[in-house]
């Protein structure tokens, strides 16, 4: 979702993009802005989706988008330069070759921005609904399940943007062709149109298909995977008629005219230029497609030619790793200063100190899953090795049921469990479930079921097979090996909602 | 017989259970803690007040096994030719004959133990550590199974003869039975109205399959970190403030052998560290003498144990 939510973005900026230089000749959407936008997206839903809560504060907002208005700059400076000196900053507000794509990164990043922020809702609310359902009757948790702020929010979000887009840019797409505008590149106008309409489909799809997923997790259903690949196919389905329909349908019918459309854009582009002709007696030959003989050129264009799509893309790669590395390893070292050397006063934090701490944590939470990532498949590759071995042992005739690798703890199976299990006394210990060291782990999870009873069958069945990985001689199978990791995996996410909620009772006690 | 497996352990545990429970109602607690140290092997001190039914749990036991049984009331004026056999001339064969003594069944309550006298109480040595008698100069072998059970009264001194340390370490655990719970006692009045339960008791086990059993308990897995755990918790006994001789090597492999026993009695061909735990106080208690000061206070063998449960580390995961 967080994908395909990011491509919508970016196709609403692009489209959007490519129409502003459609209808306002002296303005060329350079190739450079893709890459920019492209990566404006993604950093913005992520960062939303993954890392912004209601706490960061706002400063750090405000840093993102001094960093767009400094990445803008930088790659107008490399394609050429601007007229004027850096700190003139009033004079770039007034110039439309900054002013427009500043203007799309923004609004990209914007967009991108209020997509996160619904997708990391969506994740509070089945959160808040899992909650609900451990402790409520089932028709209560139905209604509950049910109410407007938990289930229509996001999705509703979601179909607005969709719906509100696509008829914005159909309704240019109208304007363009009564007006007669020769489109330059009509593929790329299609592509962008196609991705518009696909990715905003996958997204609200998706949305729909979650919530229906987490209510019928918490409800106790077993989710039908056949769901999934049922809505892939007719997304497909939809996206492609949807796409023969844009490029073969008249247009003709629309209520909008040709004049009222090119007046308003105009009338609202050309506020920004000096050089503005009159607004209702705008020359034919204006209208041209871009690289017409109408259309004004910037500075640099009337010297040399505009530098090639793979200069901009490696400027600005050069630019995100050289400015982002070092503003990242700056933020990263401050916040590993504060961290390490503040730590009992971090809930005392604010502004960017707080964004600092932030940053450190979220880049080595990133660290850690990576690690662990490499990891796991590291352990792929020695389970399937020792699974080979084992099955070899017992093709020689081997005992049945007795282990026979060289030591329990190469088997990898057991090392899943009991690294679950670790994971189980870590997550219990961040909600005062702190286990003593002459404590058994019988003992354990019999407190572990106090704090959790909904969850008592599966602690149960986890902890047997835990005695059996840590304790026993036998083989263990894949089958009870993933029985025991799933019900880990549903303790685990009980307990990690039950330290959020602590989290938030503290913020708001 | 067919070999039989580990699940048949649990099943003899719940089979006798449900006998003995025909008897003795409620402590299914020490019923599973007389079975375990019967799987293992080992004999039993019975130590509590008098008419909480220890000697009618010993003889349910040997019932429900089908051994011989027999029972010694020890009094001061007991001779340990009482209890061994006798050898007797006869004078039709011109030799001696040797008339075993109640010593020689599968399954032996010695009443009041504490009453005999230290002579008579030390002639149990080798049957209880060997099981095997010696008898002018012949050696006879008992059971197998061979299971002792003492009861001794802790509260009455006069009279008694208190146990010496090494015949103490030689019973396998110490087990008190307790007074019954207000509705216990009210079902142990109704049973007992009209007929005394035990007359109806029959076998449900021979001691032959006892003795497969007992064999296949030594097979229980044990994880090195449970043997560690249980070499700790007996090296803490030893290291305790208020305990003057802690537990012996002795103590450790009865605990080890416990929790092989209490583990396949739930069912289980390995060991856990829950298993040490339920069967540690019964195990090591008794072997613990404390200091006079920790006497003069009030301490027992078993309020030492159960603090060093909860202190020394079980070690579960790294």
């Amino acid at each position: 979702m967080t994908l395909a939510c990011a491509l919508f973005s970016w196709a609403v900026g692009s489209l959007l993009g490519q129409y502003i230089s459609l209808f306002y000749g002296d303005w060329n959407f350079p190739v450079w802005l893709y890459g920019l936008l492209f990566l404006l997206s993604f950093e913005s839903v992520f960062y939303s989706a993954y890392v912004l809560s209601p706490r960061t504060p706002l400063t750090w907002r405000f840093l993102e988008i001094g960093l767009m208005w400094f990445l803008v700059t930088i790659c107008l400076r490399m394609g050429r330069s601007f007229s004027y000196p850096w700190w003139a900053v009033w004079r770039a507000a007034v110039d439309k070759a900054f002013l427009f794509p500043f203007g799309l990164a923004f609004l990209t990043w914007s967009i991108a921005g209020g997509f996160g922020q619904q997708l990391s809702r969506m994740k509070r609310i089945a959160d808040e609904l899992g909650d609900q359902a451990a402790s409520t009757i089932s028709w209560e948790f139905e209604s509950l399940a049910l109410k407007p702020e938990n289930s229509s929010i996001p999705l509703e979000y979601f179909l607005r943007r969709w719906v509100g887009f696509a008829v914005l840019f159909a309704g240019l797409a109208i304007a363009v062709r009564r007006s007669g505008i020769q489109i330059a590149s009509p593929f790329l106008m299609a592509g962008l149109y196609t991705l518009l309409l696909g990715t905003g489909l996958v997204a609200q799809g998706s949305a729909y298909l979650e919530r229906l997923a987490t209510i019928w997790e918490q409800i106790g259903l077993e989710y039908p995977r056949v769901l999934t690949a049922n809505w892939i196919r007719s997304l497909l389905i939809v996206s492609l008629v949807l796409m023969v329909l844009i490029n073969v349908i008249p247009v003709d019918f629309s209520p909008l005219t040709y004049d009222d459309l090119v007046r308003f854009f105009f009338s609202l582009l050309h506020r920004f230029s000096a050089d503005s002709p009159a607004l209702p007696e705008v020359p034919e030959e204006d209208l041209s497609p871009p690289g017409g003989g109408g259309v004004l050129q910037l500075p640099w264009q009337a010297d040399e030619e505009e530098p090639p799509m793979w200069a901009g893309i490696i400027a600005l790669l050069y630019i995100v790793v050289f400015v982002g590395g070092l503003g990242m390893a700056v933020a990263v070292f401050v916040g590993f200063v504060i961290v390490t050397f503040a730590q009992s006063e971090l809930e005392r934090l604010r502004g960017l100190p707080k964004a600092a701490v932030q940053f450190y944590l979220a880049v080595r939470t990133a660290f850690q899953q990576a690690y662990s990532f490499v990891f796991s498949g590291f352990r792929s590759v020695k389970r399937y090795a020792a699974t080979k071995a084992w099955s070899l042992s017992r093709s020689q005739g081997e005992p049945e049921g007795v282990y026979t690798s060289p030591s329990r703890r190469d088997d990898p199976l057991a090392q899943d469990i009991r690294g679950a299990y670790r994971q189980l006394v870590q997550q219990a210990t961040s909600i005062g479930l702190v286990q003593k060291s002459s404590e058994t782990p019988g003992e354990f999870g019999r407190q572990l079921q106090q704090t959790v009873p909904e969850h008592e069958p599966e602690i149960a069945d986890f902890i047997d097979a835990y005695h059996l990985a840590r304790y026993s001689n036998h083989a263990l199978d894949d089958r009870l090996t993933a029985r025991a990791l799933s019900a880990a995996g549903s303790v685990l996410s009980s307990l990690r909602r039950m330290v959020r909620r602590k989290q938030i009772d503290r913020t708001t006690d | 017989m067919t070999e039989p497996r580990i699940d048949s352990i649990a099943e003899f545990g719940r089979t006798l259970t449900e006998n003995i429970s025909r008897v003795i109602v409620g402590k299914k607690t020490e019923i599973r803690l007389i079975l375990t140290a019967l799987l293992s092997e080992g004999h039993i001190l019975l130590e509590d007040v008098p008419g909480v039914g220890k000697t009618m749990l010993a003889r349910a036991l040997a019932k429900s096994i089908g051994g011989t049984f027999s029972r010694i009331q020890c009094t001061p004026d007991l001779l340990p030719s009482d209890i061994t056999g006798v050898s007797v001339f006869d004078q039709k064969a011109g030799e001696f004959a040797f008339h075993p003594g109640p010593i020689m069944a599968q399954v032996v309550l010695v009443d009041e133990i504490n009453r005999a006298t230290p002579r008579t109480q030390a002639s149990l040595l080798e049957a209880m550590g060997e099981a095997q008698l010696t008898v002018d100069g012949t050696s006879y072998q008992l059971g197998p199974p061979f299971l002792v059970i003492a009861t001794q009264n802790p509260i009455e001194f006069e009279g008694t003869f208190p146990l010496p340390e090494a015949q103490v370490d030689r019973f396998f655990m110490r087990i008190s039975l307790g007074y019954p719970t207000l509705d216990e006692e009210k079902e142990i009045l109704r049973r007992q109205q009209s007929e005394k339960p035990l007359i109806g008791l029959e076998s449900c086990s021979c001691p032959q399959e006892v003795v497969l059993l007992q064999r296949l308990v030594r097979d229980v897995y044990v994880e090195e970190s449970i043997r560690d755990y249980i070499i700790r918790l007996t090296h803490a006994t030893r290291s305790h403030r208020s305990v003057k001789l802690g537990a012996s090597p002795r103590g450790s492999l009865a605990l080890l052998r416990a929790s092989q026993a209490w583990a396949a009695l739930e069912g289980r061909d390995y060991v856990i560290p829950d298993d040490v735990k339920h069967t540690a106080v019964s195990i090591l208690a008794h072997r613990l003498i404390l200091s006079p000061e920790s006497e003069m206070r009030g301490l027992t063998g078993d309020a030492v144990i159960k603090e060093l449960l909860n202190q020394v580390p079980v070690n579960a995961e790294p």
